[in-house]
């Protein structure tokens, strides 16, 4: 495509180049010499043979390119030398390189040339009307002339070069963008489709399991009830199971997002700790909430709510201790704390704790209370907030404290 | 009260009516959209649930005809789906479901408590999501 791009430029130019020769062929015998006529098209038409039959057909296309600029601008040169004495007819050379960039670069780009190059018009026009040029019978004046015009060609040409350079860089960038999006597509649509495929049983167990436990399908014997709980804590286990691991491969993929809205954090902490009192096992905790006084912020409230859930699960789960939550305004943000009353942190697993599956002990060791990713993503989800996640002991010897700041904007 | 529940997996559809039945609701059940528009037109139930992967005749194409339907479009919509929220969230609300809700999330015992606060959406139908956990 770039290649005949090429050509088609090409062609159009040595079509100008031709008919200029021509236009300057048909002027009035005495303004011109045929001599010069015949040399200019002998010139023109070696030239196409020799770019087009060795240079094109044997040189790689960024040293051609450079081969054909330096051709280009001999061709020019020795033109306007020969014509140099038949006045403005000869200016239309000038514009060759920029015709050419106009025929090959967008609009706004050619007409940038264009207007780099009158500006050197312009700047001749203005050297020669304060008769700072030399006299046009001079020798130098064909000097001076093809100094100025190799000069707008060579510039023409390396900006059309570095645009078209720049061009192509930008045109692979979105290429590359654009696979790299539809990869991150259809890495979403898998995990969607992989966490549908996960659920579909997993719903109906834990569904049919829930009525068999509550007993609207029937009075159970003491044995039996015993059994379906256990298999209903364990099917909600690999649903959040599920759901966690769904989160941790969103996260390595790259498609785990916020969906931010203006919410307030002291609803969604009210929010977690009823959901959490309403499930039975966590009977015997009390959580206490000391809210502070917090406007509205923009967060995503989904996942702040899992952070929310994730932290009041794991401080329930391994003390077995009241709860306290406290929430308050910072200097440039809002904070969170969930304080428990257990047995604290040992100072060696503090760095380890947000990484995925720390469980404070090797992996022969696990309780198995949890899949070890809740504060892994926590972490991730409050990192995208631009905030920080944090744990410490508290300082009467007591239990520990999970907090999480929120930036305030 | 009754409730219409549209879903191609039988397990899911029976699971769910059984347990609202309990609780004293009529539940319609329809395996696929076509079937579930021609129950809603001639039932005029008070919720329907949805599923979104259904053949033929998804739910969003459900949702968007029932939205359409001057006699339907008040009816609160809750797509009711084991597609995850970030997947399709967005794009259920903006049809104007009142909800979305993953089915591995909401026990039948949920559902129920969804369905009578549902009769509150009616008198004021700003459409909202329920958390997802």
């Amino acid at each position: 495509m770039r290649n005949r791009t090429e050509k088609i430029v090409e062609i159009a130019t040595w079509v100008v180049i031709i008919i200029v020769i021509f236009g300057v062929r048909f002027l009035p015998v005495k303004l011109l010499d045929n001599d010069s006529v015949y040399i200019l098209i002998g010139g023109i038409a070696s030239f196409a043979l020799l770019y087009y039959l060795v240079i094109y057909k044997y040189f790689a296309r960024p040293r051609r390119i450079y081969l054909k600029i330096i051709a280009d601008v001999v061709l020019i040169g020795v033109l306007i030398h020969l014509l140099k004495d038949y006045g403005q007819y000869f200016f239309a050379l000038y514009f060759l390189p920029i015709a050419a960039a106009a025929l090959e670069l967008e609009f706004i780009n050619a007409l940038l040339i264009a207007t780099i190059a009158s500006l050197f018009v312009v700047f001749e026009i203005f050297l020669s009307s304060q008769s700072l040029l030399p006299e046009r019978n001079q020798y130098f004046s064909g000097v001076w002339q093809i100094i100025i015009i190799l000069f707008i060609t060579i510039f023409c040409r390396m900006l059309a070069i570095q645009i078209r350079q720049e061009r192509s860089a930008k045109e692979e960038s979105i290429l590359k963008q654009k696979s790299l999006e539809l990869e991150a597509e259809r890495q979403k649509e898998f995990l969607s489709l992989t966490s549908h495929q996960l659920y579909t049983p997993l719903s109906i167990i834990r569904g049919f399991v829930s009525m068999l436990n509550d007993g609207t399908l029937g009075k159970l014997t003491s044995k039996q009830k015993d059994a379906v709980s256990e298999i209903h804590t364990n099917s909600v286990r690999m649903v959040d199971l599920v759901n966690e691991l769904l989160s941790v491969s969103r996260i390595q993929a790259g498609t785990f997002t916020l969906d931010k809205k203006f919410s307030r954090i002291n609803d969604i902490v009210q929010g977690s700790v009823d959901s959490l009192c309403k499930s039975k096992q966590n009977n015997n905790i009390k959580i206490k909430v000391e809210k502070g006084d917090l406007s509205p912020i923009n967060i995503d409230p989904n996942k702040i709510r899992q952070v929310m859930l994730n932290l009041l699960d794991n401080a329930i789960k391994y003390t077995k201790t009241d709860v306290t939550i406290r929430t308050s305004a910072a200097k440039d943000g809002q904070v969170v704390e969930i304080i428990d009353q257990g047995v604290g942190i040992d100072q060696a697993d503090f760095e380890k704790l947000f990484q995925p599956f720390f469980r404070g002990k090797n992996i022969l060791e696990l309780d198995n209370k949890g899949t070890g990713l809740g504060l892994y993503i926590s972490r991730i989800i409050i990192e995208k907030h631009g905030g920080q996640i944090w744990a410490k002991n508290n300082p009467d010897g007591q239990g520990a404290t999970f907090s999480f700041k929120i930036p305030a904007m | 009260m009754k409730v219409l529940i549209i879903d191609d997996e039988k397990g899911v559809l029976k699971m769910y009516s059984e347990y609202l039945k309990g609780g004293g609701i009529e539940a319609l059940q329809a395996t696929d959209g076509q079937a579930g528009i021609k129950i809603a037109r001639e039932q005029k139930p008070d919720v329907i649930f949805l599923d979104i992967i259904m053949p033929r005749y998804n739910g969003f194409d459900v949702l968007k005809d029932i939205k359409a339907d001057p006699e339907l479009k008040q009816i609160p919509v809750f797509l009711l789906t084991n597609l995850p929220a970030e997947s399709s969230g967005d794009k259920v609300k903006s049809l104007g479901a009142a909800g979305y809700l993953v089915k591995a999330q909401y026990e039948p015992k949920m559902i129920l408590d969804i369905v009578k606060s549902a009769a509150t959406y009616k008198e004021n139908p700003n459409p909202q999501s329920e958390p997802i956990k």
